[in-house]
């Protein structure tokens, strides 16, 4: 693996992880704005580089996000129980990202920064929703992570800027889940590692792709009420043979993480436009398509890991 | 850019927000059904949902009045991930997918658990934590072996 990033992440007048989206070239800060040599301008708003003017497809998860901010953190838990995800959806230890430049695609509020942050990692956290609110206000404090606000489509990084690449149940919801994907690996430094899980083609997530096209369309703080009330009454009275027979035709979440996690789940799982649903061996077959080695799939169903080979 | 950040805060709570609760919940309803009879009548929707099955769990929401399920050993196990297997079992318990179940797998006639656990946690950390979910148990051994080669005894029974 290469050296690690020695510069720290948090020095905002310069945040030199960043370049144009465009053309790569690097970037200036000039007061709020981020300036690329070929005269375009990005803001920086709240200390969040902004390069989308609006959060374009992801309006519920900007909603769902700052509603729900600090419902998944480990810290606000106090358990381990993202830590244990994180750990079997990427297959990485503290020992592999200590010290590294990591590339969480798809922060939200931000539960995988905030392991990848306690390990030792130079994070950068992306999203294109305003969750990078939410993740701006549980870690901009951190002097090892960077939250800004782009499209995973067209990020704004130079090639071979990462050691590792996580994206974990965010690819799914872009409108073309192989051709985003396709443009992280190119982002990583030859040796360096993306580790990915989607939604697999089966059980519940087959039935809620039936369902995506008609409940995307509720008004998101109309449809989080619905859940609101849904999962409460679930939660209150589990023995009912309606709830059971409501669960085999539009399964809503029961984790057994507390009712606040299982009404941002019942709704994270059908407020979102796309819900893109794939094969362990079509998620493989990505990865080899693209040149990446040591492609394998983790104990986790459509959670598949690769590396960028050390090219020439 | 702001003023559409600030649009998407967090919703109030209170009785007012209650009462909206509730009118959110009767309009979405209607709408879900009327989707939900498109949906099953375009077969787009195919919940494996049938008369069979709606009688098996009217048997189980009257498991009261049913004895419970006596010793039975687990024959055909299969690994699922990480440190999980997956057994089918008789039709008709109550699971924890449906309300509470009252299942308990022995070891070689040493009680497993703990019950009730989450599949993530059955998964990872295994240990003999184990899930009736549906008409299956997921379930790990006491020392995460695979149990259809350690040679050992897996029986499941319902608690009075």
């Amino acid at each position: 693996m290469s050296t690690p990033t020695l510069v720290p992440l948090h020095e905002k007048d310069s945040f030199h992880v960043l370049a144009d989206p465009d053309g790569g070239q690097p970037l200036k800060r000039e007061g709020d704005l981020l300036v690329s040599s070929s005269g375009r301008t990005f803001p920086v708003v709240r200390e969040v580089p902004r390069f989308v003017s609006s959060d374009l497809y992801v309006d519920s998860f900007s909603f769902e996000w700052n509603t729900h901010s600090t419902t998944q953190l480990d810290s606000h838990r106090e358990d381990q129980s993202s830590t244990e995800i994180f750990t079997a959806k990427t297959g990485l230890t503290e020992d592999d990202v200590r010290g590294k430049l990591v590339l969480d695609a798809g922060v939200g509020a931000g539960r995988f920064t905030e392991v990848l942050s306690r390990w030792g990692a130079q994070v950068v956290a992306v999203d294109l929703s305003y969750a990078v609110e939410a993740a701006q206000k549980n870690f901009g404090h951190l002097k090892n992570v960077l939250v800004c606000q782009a499209d995973i489509g067209n990020l704004p990084f130079a090639n071979g800027t990462f050691d590792f690449i996580v994206s974990i149940g965010v690819l799914h919801h872009t409108p073309d889940t192989r051709k985003y994907f396709a443009r992280l690996p190119r982002l990583l430094k030859p040796n360096g590692e993306i580790a990915i899980w989607l939604y697999p083609k089966e059980g519940d997530y087959l039935l809620r792709n039936a369902w995506i096209p008609f409940t995307h369309k509720i008004p998101d703080r109309l449809f989080y009420r619905f859940c609101r009330v849904l999962v409460r009454w679930a939660h209150r009275s589990p023995d009912r043979l309606a709830l059971a027979l409501l669960r085999r035709m539009f399964p809503f979440s029961n984790q057994g993480l507390g009712v606040e996690n299982d009404v941002l789940d019942t709704f994270d799982g059908y407020s979102p436009r796309f819900h893109g649903i794939h094969s362990p061996e079509e998620v493989t077959q990505w990865f080899l398509d693209l040149g990446l080695v040591d492609v394998r799939g983790l104990p986790w169903n459509t959670a598949v890991r690769g590396r960028r080979p050390v090219e020439g | 850019m702001e003023k559409d950040s600030l649009a998407k805060s967090s919703l109030p709570g209170g009785p007012v927000s209650r009462v909206l609760d509730f009118l959110s919940f009767a309009a979405v309803s209607a709408y879900l059904s009327l989707v939900l009879a498109f949906l099953l009548l375009s077969g787009r929707l195919k919940p494996g949902f049938s008369l069979k099955s709606a009688f098996l769990s009217a048997l189980a929401g009257a498991r009261r009045r049913r004895r419970p399920l006596g010793r039975r050993r687990l024959t055909r196990m299969v690994a699922e991930q990480g440190h999980c297997f997956v057994s089918a079992l008789p039709w008709g318990l109550v699971s924890d997918e449906q309300g509470r179940s009252r299942l308990k797998l022995y070891e070689d006639g040493q009680p497993l658990g703990p019950a009730h656990s989450l599949h993530e946690t059955v998964r990872l950390q295994g240990g003999g934590a184990f899930s009736h979910w549906g008409n299956s148990i997921y379930f790990s051994t006491s020392d995460n072996r695979d149990p259809s080669t350690s040679g050992r005894g897996y029986e499941i029974a319902e608690e009075e």
